[in-house]
């Protein structure tokens, strides 16, 4: 297999989407050999085969984590008793593997199965039969070869519709247009050009190659895939419910039995398919869809609702029920949107909207419970030519302190920025080149004793722009004592400081709303362009993306210098980490994790544990928080210190606009009941609660419902003689902003008279550790105390400003000399 | 839920189907269903048709989309590996920063206008460590910053276009796309036909050949004069930063909406200064020439005369397949069409939002005849009537063009000073010096909070912004907004006004006083000595 292949390898697997299995690691401190994932009732266990070339496969014992009642989602796969994969050169596995396939075909018994089986589509001919296989036509017995000798692939037989060609003489394949348009040239087809018209190395779900770790076992999340997903496969259309998972395993002898170094050929091959496990999958039956024909109304709003908004969406159409529109936007965009007259009637946010004076009534309804998570992808890697049973193996558990992430987030550790700055910067010189190598790390993770040094981080990605999970995961950080005097300049108990372009950032004592790279600086390696800081560390688009990254092992670093570039030399994108090498990490949500069967870290609260994102801790999380300036809105108080309780656990509110026309709030009430009722069931059907997300407590949908009254019919709201919030009066004082506090964001906040505030006369849903008098302060020196906070940033940032615009200044005048 | 019987296909007619595209006469798509389709393109557009795609899962169609650059998608569709490709700009250009043609497929294809909206002018600057939200620049002088004609950002051209602000004397950092891009196609089109001097002499000093034209690749040197950055997202990323204070780029107007950052407001050939919006864009595309392939002839869009034109609006095209070949079949077909048909509709009901515009009658109308080039597309459906495109009005016109506000007479070029409203992502007004502030002006429902005019300072910048009407209250004090929950202002109190404030002074005022002194010493005494220390180690560090 070439390094292509295996860039493709890694691609297939990555190419899992919509994923929805929930793997989240348990709370309890086991150790990682005797984690397993968590199975359903229709879990199905299956065992290998003596193999038709001498490998034994009868140890293999493979699980498959659910088989009934399946939809587009994750599943995941996990074995023992594999025989360990062999490396080769770039090849992680160059035998002792695993194929993992999707089929339709009814009998797996029949000659024919494999050609029902989605495997190929990419530029490595993946279904060719082998030219050394015995031909059926001249060889008496089986396993044979029933195909031409002159055919190149095996065909595929969609679910409906015809063949594809073989491409033998009798059956050849159609050639292609290329070259100008005008010369009218054709070229000959390819595998991936006839597979085209069904499936192709973008949509596929095959697995090519899973690897087996050195203690015998191996897990990935396999892509279940509907009628919508692989109309040629039809899994969950009417009358079509059961498909195949197809495993072929791969062992280490050739065709003659012979030991071997190399395995090759396709896993279609007449023999080789002689080893397939087939496991029968009962799909659930592919509903219907909205109608494109009927308008939509619309939504926007934070990401923290993503992952609901699409389950929820198919559910709410049904019965002629109203189709909603949904789209991303940061939380104080989404604020400014609801208060455009041309605006949304509702939005997503976690930050409660003020609407000014003159402004629209406003709702607030807790919609959904979620998490922001740091989701990781780490194979466990050992040192070349030492052998250890964890070897291979992915790593379920990595605890984090807040000065932890602190480090990763502020371009301190020396990978992190380019290249021979890292001996410019001498102030930097005694802290570790990456995560794995900082004592803080592995004293809170000694899992990691005999992993690698070598290992290769990538650092740990995150999106552009400001939002209110960037800015809770600041002040998780600046709540915790350790992490924020290292933010301000002090040595970690190792030595190690802060990339000293962050120390302005910090000096106001305000949690930042996004996630800045402060370190511009440059690389000029001899010969070659320069290449930044935002190429080595580069922005995702999204939280999903960085999610969608961390599956794939691509951060997407752009310094692989391509000396034949078009149109002239640059930098560009390394492929993705190799399976077995891989080391990434990202901030992202709860359910976009879970999408991707991806393993979260545990963070340290302020009680001092590292706690897992479960149900119960995201439960006890959202049962600490505290009433913010607006009623019907509760924010985290990250310095109470609440056992149990996962530090990012984030409550996501609709808030609806009481002008809008009354169907329209008719529509938008329901959506928010359906999406506090039905919607908070978990599960990965259409309109169930998907994994990343914590049912709602009682109190709070109760209080969704009264927001869902208030909105429909457009009561006038008279506030329970709200007290008069705070100026600025959201969170810890003085320390952390609290909500609202988005610096750039128009919608009016806690200043503005609450006249927006919702009549939601609800008791407190939930019990409250924190007691409210703590967040009272004297209001005059509340402001006072700000003033100066702003004029000490100034003078910091100005007194660092000065000599760091000279030194910019004088780089530049250097590099062009 | 007529796309479930649609969905349900009978072996039988597939076959005709097929036997009917091999012959090659189109056939009803009544028994076509719905299959995955995929496409790659630019990021100018990417962040609409990421909406898109994921609302129309629940329509069942399943969409995916690698926003690589326009180049890769041109690319990719020739290459036959996408079912659709995104561009700026169509085949075939000759761009002399590529060296090589960009022929045009040998696939059938046409062009489709997709979305609209604003290349806009992303810009980090402060002034007394306030962010400057309310910029003005005209074309001569954003060109001039582009090509290095104006290097700082207190030059007098850039003073001519803001009266308002007392500009510094840092350095201008233009940030440009190092990667091939649509956007710089848009961008360098616009300059080439209006300013064709400036930039072929700028062409020119980068070796390139002249007259230089539309290009994907952006000119420039590598003496770190010009920033170069991968991706929107790279170029949006570098601006948005501490140290891209100073800097500049071009970028679709939904990156510095996401980013929190301001975008310039350009002059127009009505003498306005104006803002990328949704309906500037809007207004300003009524000047658009539409050639016969759809491509669009944007000369009456750069001088639309209309006071509320922003004059670089343009817009995305999808290129789509137009024959049976390369793996697309009818059902991509169908399924492509129906795609195509809710985002020229109801997909652009979302689009203003996220920072573009939606498209006006015209372009979708000519657009939905593009649709019906594809094979296997449903001929039937979606006359106009039933598309909820919100700039279709009653009568006919452009809603949104009809509706859109006029810009405030303080976005004209000869008012006494400028508005202090602020753009883009960052709403939060610039107190301006001279004349009257207003927070008048074309912004989406921001109420930006404003100083208290007492707070007016010799030797910082002036406030004079209109009553304190949003309900902040500024603090006596400082001149400062008060509170740190603030929607803005909070984070950037201006320190030097607090320094200069020698009268009244109350023990706190005192306190803050000293303590400003002794970082104003920092400031003066801090550079040389830390510079020092830094020359010494840049001397260590080079090569």
């Amino acid at each position: 297999m070439t390094r292509r292949a295996l860039a493709l390898a890694v691609l297939l697997f990555a190419l899992v989407g919509l994923v929805t299995v929930d793997v989240r690691p348990p709370a309890a401190t086991a150790a990682v050999d005797d984690e397993q994932d968590p199975v359903t009732d229709s879990a199905m266990t299956v065992h290998g085969l003596p193999g038709e070339f001498g490998d034994d496969f009868t140890g293999l014992t493979i699980t498959v984590a659910q088989t009934k009642a399946l939809t587009s989602q994750g599943v995941v796969v996990s074995w023992t008793g594999g025989k360990p994969s062999v490396r080769r050169g770039d090849d992680p596995a160059a035998t002792n593997y695993l194929q993992l396939m999707q089929c339709w075909g009814p009998d797996p018994a029949a000659p024919d199965f494999r050609e029902t089986c989605q495997v190929g589509g990419s530029s490595v001919p993946a279904r060719a039969p082998s030219a050394m296989d015995p031909r059926c036509s001249d060889e008496v017995g089986k396993p044979c070869e029933s195909l031409p000798m002159d055919a190149q692939m095996v065909p595929f037989r969609p679910v409906e519709g015809k063949p594809t060609p073989h491409g033998g003489a009798a059956q050849p394949w159609p050639r292609k247009a290329c070259g100008p348009p005008e010369l009218k040239v054709t070229c000959p087809s390819t595998e991936a050009d006839v597979l085209a018209d069904y499936y192709s190395v973008y949509t596929t779900n095959e697995i090519p190659k899973a690897v087996t770790a050195a203690d015998g076992t191996g897990r990935v999340v396999f892509e279940m895939q509907t009628d919508v997903e692989a109309p040629h496969l039809g899994c969950g259309s009417p009358g079509h419910l059961t498909c195949w998972l197809v495993i072929v395993p791969r062992g280490d002898h050739d065709r003659s039995k012979n030991p071997t170094e190399q395995i090759e050929g396709s896993p279609l091959g007449a023999r080789v398919f002689q080893d397939a496990i087939p496991v029968p999958l009962q799909f659930q039956p592919v509903g219907a869809f909205c109608s494109l024909e009927r308008a939509e109304r619309r939504t926007t709003g934070t990401e923290l609702v993503a992952g609901a908004m699409l389950s929820w969406q198919p559910a709410l159409c049904e019965n002629d029920g109203p189709v909603f529109g949904y789209s991303t936007a940061a939380d104080d965009n989404a604020g400014r949107q609801v208060l455009a007259p041309d605006g949304p009637g509702l939005v997503f946010t976690s930050d409660p909207v003020v609407s000014p004076p003159d402004g629209p009534r406003l709702v607030h309804a807790p919609v959904a419970l979620s998490a922001v998570v740091i989701a990781f992808n780490i194979d466990f890697r050992v040192d070349p030519g030492t052998t250890d049973s964890r070897a291979g193996r992915m790593l379920r558990e990595v605890n984090l302190t807040p000065r932890l992430v602190a480090k990763l987030l502020t371009q301190s550790y020396k990978r992190d920025i380019p290249g021979s700055n890292q001996q410019v910067y001498e102030y930097l010189q005694d802290n570790p080149r990456t995560l794995r190598l900082d004592p803080e790390f592995i004293e809170a993770n000694p899992q990691f004793d005999g992993f690698t040094a070598i290992a290769t981080f990538d650092g740990l990605m995150v999106p552009i722009g400001n939002s209110a999970i960037a800015r809770e995961v600041w002040r998780w950080i600046l709540a915790d004592p350790d992490a924020r005097a290292w933010l301000e300049g002090k040595p970690d108990e190792h030595g190690m400081v802060v990339n000293k372009e962050y120390l302005p950032l910090f000096a106001t004592g305000s949690a930042p709303t996004n996630f800045p790279r402060e370190d511009l600086n440059c690389d000029t390696p001899p010969k070659q362009d320069k290449y930044c800081a935002l190429d080595l560390r580069p922005y995702q688009g999204s939280f999903a993306e960085a999610g969608y990254q961390t599956l794939r092992a691509d951060a997407k670093n752009r310094t692989s210098w391509d000396p034949n570039a078009f149109p002239k030399a640059a930098y560009k994108a390394f492929p993705p980490q190799q399976v077995t090498q891989r080391f990434a990490a990202s901030i992202t949500d709860a359910a976009t994790a879970a999408r991707y069967g991806l393993f979260t870290a545990r963070l340290r609260n302020r009680a001092g544990e590292f706690v897992a994102p479960t149900d119960q801790s995201v439960l006890a999380a959202a049962a600490a928080t505290v009433p913010s300036g607006t009623a019907g809105v509760r924010e985290i108080d990250p310095k109470a210190s609440i056992p149990g309780a996962y530090p990012l656990g984030m409550v996501t509110y609709a808030v609806g606009d009481t002008t809008e026309e009354q169907a329209a709030r008719r529509d938008y009430a329901n959506l928010i009941r359906y999406a506090v009722g039905t919607g908070q069931n978990p599960g990965v059907q259409r309109g169930q609660l998907p994994g990343g997300y914590v049912p709602l407590p009682d109190g709070l949908r109760a209080e969704a419902r009264a927001a869902a009254e208030a909105l429909e019919k457009a009561k006038p709201i008279v506030s329970p003689t709200p007290t008069p919030p705070e100026s600025g009066g959201t969170g810890s004082p003085g320390e952390s902003a609290g909500p609202g506090s988005t610096p750039e964001s128009a919608v009016p906040a806690d200043g503005a008279p609450p006249v927006a505030a919702p009549a939601t006369p609800v008791a407190p849903a939930l019990p409250s550790s924190t007691p409210v008098a703590a967040l009272t302060q004297g209001q005059p020196l509340g402001s006072i105390r700000y003033a100066l906070l702003g004029a000490l940033g100034l003078g910091a940032v100005a007194a660092l400003a000065g000599p760091a615009v000279r030194r910019i200044g004088r780089r530049r005048a250097g590099g062009r000399s | 839920m007529s796309t479930r019987a649609g969905r349900r296909v009978t072996a039988a007619a597939l076959v005709t189907a097929v036997l009917a595209a091999v012959i090659g006469f189109a056939t009803p798509a009544s028994a076509a269903k719905y299959v995955p389709i995929n496409g790659a393109g630019s990021t100018w557009s990417e962040i609409a048709i990421r909406e898109w795609k994921s609302n129309v899962y629940k329509n069942g169609l399943k969409v995916t989309y690698n926003g690589l650059g326009s180049s890769d998608g041109r690319n990719q569709f020739r290459n036959g590996t996408v079912d659709f490709a995104v561009s700026e700009i169509p085949y075939g250009l000759r761009d002399a920063g590529a060296g090589t043609s960009d022929p045009p497929p040998a696939r059938g294809f046409a062009y489709m206008p997709i979305v609209a909206g604003g290349t806009a002018f992303m810009y980090h600057l402060k002034i007394g460590g306030k962010r400057v939200t309310n910029l003005r620049l005209s074309g001569d002088v954003l060109t001039k910053i582009f090509t290095r004609k104006i290097t700082t950002w207190d030059d007098p051209q850039i003073k001519a276009d803001n009266p308002g602000l007392a500009l510094p004397a840092r350095k201008i950092v233009p940030v440009v796309r190092s990667d091939g891009s649509g956007t710089t196609a848009q961008f360098s089109l616009w300059m080439s036909t209006q300013y064709p001097n400036l930039w072929n002499d700028w062409c020119r000093r980068n070796n390139r050949a002249t007259p230089c034209g539309v290009t994907s690749y952006y000119p420039y040197p590598t003496d770190g004069s010009v920033v170069a950055q991968a991706g929107s997202l790279g170029v949006a990323g570098y601006v948005a930063q501490a140290l891209g204070e100073g800097s500049i780029t071009y970028v679709e107007y939904a990156y510095a909406n996401g980013s929190g950052f301001p975008v310039a407001k350009v002059l127009n050939a009505a003498g306005y200064y104006v803002e990328p919006t949704k309906t500037s864009v809007a207004v300003g595309l009524l000047g658009a020439g539409i050639d016969k392939d759809l491509t669009q002839k944007l000369e009456g869009v750069y001088n639309n005369t209309d006071r509320r034109t922003y004059p670089l609006s343009s817009y995305s095209y999808m290129i789509l397949p137009t024959k049976l070949e390369n793996g697309f079949n009818e059902n991509k077909g169908y399924t492509l069409g129906e795609f195509a048909k809710y985002f020229l509709c109801e997909g652009q009901q979302s689009v203003g939002g996220l920072g573009y515009s939606p498209l006006p009658k015209n372009l979708v109308e000519a657009g939905m005849t593009q649709v019906l080039q594809i094979p296997g597309v449903s001929p039937d459906k979606k006359d106009i009537a039933n598309c909820h495109n919100p700039t279709f009005g009653p009568d006919g016109s452009n809603a949104l063009a009809k509706t859109a506000p006029y810009p405030p007479e303080c976005d004209h070029k000869d008012a006494p000073t400028q508005c202090s409203t602020g753009t883009g992502g960052a709403r939060q007004e610039t107190p301006t010096k001279g004349g009257q502030g207003s927070t008048g002006g074309s912004g989406t429902g921001g109420t930006g909070q404003s100083a208290s005019p007492a707070a007016t300072t010799p030797g910082a910048v002036a406030t004079t912004g209109p009553p304190a009407a949003g309900g902040e209250q500024a603090d006596p004090d400082t001149g400062a907004v008060a509170g740190d929950g603030g929607a803005g202002g909070g984070q950037y109190v201006d320190g030097v006004p607090v320094a200069l404030r020698a009268e009244d002074g109350s023990g706190l005022a005192r306190v803050l006083m000293i303590l400003s002194g002794l970082l104003l010493v920092l400031v003066v005494v801090g550079p040389p000595l830390l510079s020092r220390s830094l020359g010494r180690r840049d001397e260590g560090g080079s090569r």
